[in-house]
């Protein structure tokens, strides 16, 4: 039994404590006592052979407060503690606190900084009590660890990086989860080198596509046997799987999240090493298309290919928290996958606003000659349609408001005594895409009045489409909402070449909905082209 | 068959001119016509800028075919001459339009120039004008705020460009 001894300095009185038996990272005591009456001393020894730093700390207050010292204890070196001198002469902790001059009791602890996982303390404890010359000692608790596991079971690790993991192990006294990674450093392994490496700190490195084992190894401290701290040989494991990576922009982003905004273009492109894929695909959260096309004679929104090792897109709608995941199937039923989050800003606050729209905007120009014609507005005074809007970009980008308009119907008939022909004027994408950039559009059509007719009507159908580009490298526009308008003329010639816009006629316009719907188009309508029966 | 008046192409022909406008300072814009950087081989498209630029000390509203920089050319007077001063032969397009006037329409945007300030447009001559014949041609154009507008108190010329077409 190994014993600590303390004499005063006549060597007539003294007390002797027995220490524990056995080593380890941590001791909990119990109650130490300091009154008139009482005095405790606390020891702790460095058992092993190489120097360690020990920190001893009291707990008063119900645990509330603590005073904490450190020392080096070379090997076999002891520590005293004179709770009594430190309250009584006011010694100040490693932090400059001291503790109360008035304090009676309280609970310690010891724990080796130097070893984490197998320490080298042991310790002791005497309680003289004057009154009747009794010297009380006893030993505080071991404290232990116990079912070490690794962080990640299993761990995904992309082809070609790394990812580190570790080893948490339960702490008996605190009762809580303790990082014991650095016992187990030096001890790792991986089942299959050829899917995955790990080295001596548990960082794993990704060779190639697929799943394997790792492990590792180590003493500590263990808690068999409670209050025995023996030390016990675990060897914490878990699975490894080798994922895709995920490239965007030329960097790897798997498990990661981007921050991008709708219109800009979404580029991916999976890397997989040198396995021969059965089948793959990539799944993407949120409203996506393939991109958009402004040809003349086809236009909108185009698909996106998920079932290749790349795919181009981009989203419509902005939202966030949108996961794109892509899954590779391999040898027999294999499957490997990697996901990484986008988060898509695109303008807020949109709105738009219709400037009153009446058939009393509908005028007669050149009225009284061959080359009559009839305006919806004008395009100097008071336009037939305006728009006005209003939207805030994303932090991202400025970028650039769009309109485009559709024409959906450009009718017209017309009467030669009492003949009436009807006839499709042009229809689709008016003129071009875009119609016009920024946040005011208007519209003023125009048609010629045929002095041969007696009676010329026109029905006007269109909706015009607020569109937002970010200006990104490869973006497109991107709608944010629609307008849809009408009107109807009514003309006759009631006299040599002079027309009169009948009551019948109308105009109107609808509010502006908020809508990620994209414009499309077969055909383009151009100014000057002409309609069905020319 | 359905035959009418081409309203806009006969407006524009029948426009009242200044003679200089960019000497005019009553004007509130000028027309800067662009002429082509090299010579133009017979059969291929005839295509010139346009820059139409805010002289005034105030915005001006013009009315504009849809577009960022539209395909102006039945927004315009086009004033083109061969070498001896004839004028060329129209397109088949063209000749139909003057000819045999249709029904027809158009979408005009209003665009508010601000002053200083420019846009382009641009004409593409050989939709109106054969232009096959190789030699020089001279180009002037004009144009008013509404295409529209047959009073042609806005209207304004052109500088003259001359176009080579080779073989």
């Amino acid at each position: 039994m190994v014993v600590a001894a303390s004499y005063d300095e006549t060597l007539k009185y003294g007390a002797q404590t027995p220490f524990s038996d056995q080593l380890t990272f941590k001791w909990e005591g119990g109650m130490w006592e300091y009154d008139p009456y009482h005095n405790s001393i606390i020891t702790a020894g460095n058992g092993g052979t190489k120097p360690t730093q020990a920190a001893f700390t009291i707990f008063y207050n119900q645990g509330v407060q603590r005073y904490d010292l450190e020392q080096t204890l070379q090997p076999d070196e002891q520590m005293w503690i004179d709770v009594g001198k430190l309250i009584r002469e006011q010694v100040s902790d490693k932090n400059g606190k001291t503790l109360p001059s008035d304090l009676k009791m309280g609970s310690y602890e010891f724990r080796d900084l130097t070893n984490t996982g197998v320490g080298t303390l042991f310790e002791g404890k005497i309680i003289y009590d004057k009154t009747y010359g009794h010297v009380v000692y006893g030993c505080g608790t071991c404290c232990g660890y116990a079912t070490p596991k690794v962080f990640y079971d299993p761990i995904g690790v992309p082809l070609s990086a790394t990812a580190s993991d570790g080893v948490n192990a339960y702490e008996n006294c605190n009762r809580a989860w303790e990082n014991v990674s650095d016992s187990f450093y030096n001890n790792w392994a991986t089942g299959n080198t050829a899917i995955a490496t790990v080295n001596t700190y548990g960082t794993h490195s990704g060779v190639s596509v697929g799943s394997t084992s790792s492990n590792t190894s180590a003493y500590l401290d263990g808690t068999k046997y409670a209050p025995r701290c023996p030390q016990l040989l675990f060897a914490p494991g878990g699975g490894v799987n080798v994922m895709p990576k995920i490239m965007f922009t030329g960097q790897n982003i798997t498990g990661t999240t981007q921050s991008v905004v709708v219109g800009q273009q979404i580029a991916l492109t999976a890397s997989y090493g040198n396995i021969t894929p059965t089948s793959q695909s990539w799944s993407v959260l949120g409203t996506i298309i393939g991109g958009f096309s402004t040809a003349s004679n086809n236009g909108g929104p185009t698909s996106v290919s998920l079932n290749a090792q790349s795919t181009t897109f981009y989203w419509v709608a902005a939202a966030n928290s949108q996961m794109v995941t892509f899954t590779l199937n391999y040898g027999s039923s294999q499957t490997a996958s990697a996901s990484a989050t986008f988060n898509v800003a695109g303008p807020t606050s949109v709105s738009v606003s219709v400037s009153p729209t009446t058939s009393g905007l509908l005028r007669i120009l050149n009225n009284g000659t061959t080359n009559a014609l009839i305006e919806f507005g004008s395009t100097l005074g008071t336009p037939g349609v305006q728009f006005t809007a209003h939207a805030t970009s994303p932090s991202q980008a400025t970028g650039t408001y769009e309109w485009a308009q559709l024409i959906n119907q450009n009718n017209y008939a017309y009467t030669i005594g009492t003949t009436t022909t009807f006839c499709n004027g042009p229809a689709g994408l008016d003129n071009s895409f875009p119609t016009s950039t920024g946040f005011y559009f208007s519209d003023s059509p125009w048609r010629g009045l045929p002095s041969a007719d007696n009676k010329f009507t026109w029905t006007w159908n269109a909706t015009a489409y607020f569109m937002w580009n970010p200006g990104l490298t490869n973006s497109i526009a991107v709608p944010l909402g629609y307008v849809s308008w009408q009107f109807f003329s009514d003309t006759i010639q009631n006299g040599p070449n002079t027309w009169f816009i009948q009551a019948d006629s109308s105009a109107s316009a609808g509010s502006f909905q908020a809508s990620s719907s994209y414009i499309q188009w077969t055909s383009t309508a151009t100014n000057g082209s002409l309609g069905s029966c020319q | 068959m359905r035959l009418t008046i081409n309203v806009l192409a006969y407006l524009l022909l029948s426009l009242p001119l200044a003679t200089d406008a960019r000497s005019d300072a009553n004007h509130l814009f000028s027309l800067k016509l662009h002429a082509p950087v090299a010579p133009i081989k017979s059969g291929t498209e005839v295509r010139l800028k346009v820059t139409v630029t805010n002289v005034s000390d105030h915005s001006v509203r013009f009315g504009r075919t849809p577009g960022i920089v539209p395909e102006e050319e039945l927004s315009y007077l086009i004033e083109v001459r061969d070498a001896p001063g004839q004028l060329p032969p129209l397109t088949p397009f063209f000749q139909r339009l003057r000819e045999n006037p249709s029904s027809t329409w158009g979408s005009y945007i209003t665009y508010e120039l601000e002053p200083g300030k420019s846009f382009d447009d641009e004409l593409v001559i050989t939709k109106l004008y054969v232009l096959t014949q190789p030699g020089k041609y001279t180009v002037w154009v004009a144009r008013g705020q509404d295409p529209l507008d047959k009073s042609g108190k806005s209207v304004v010329k052109s500088n003259e460009v001359t176009v080579a077409i080779t073989k």
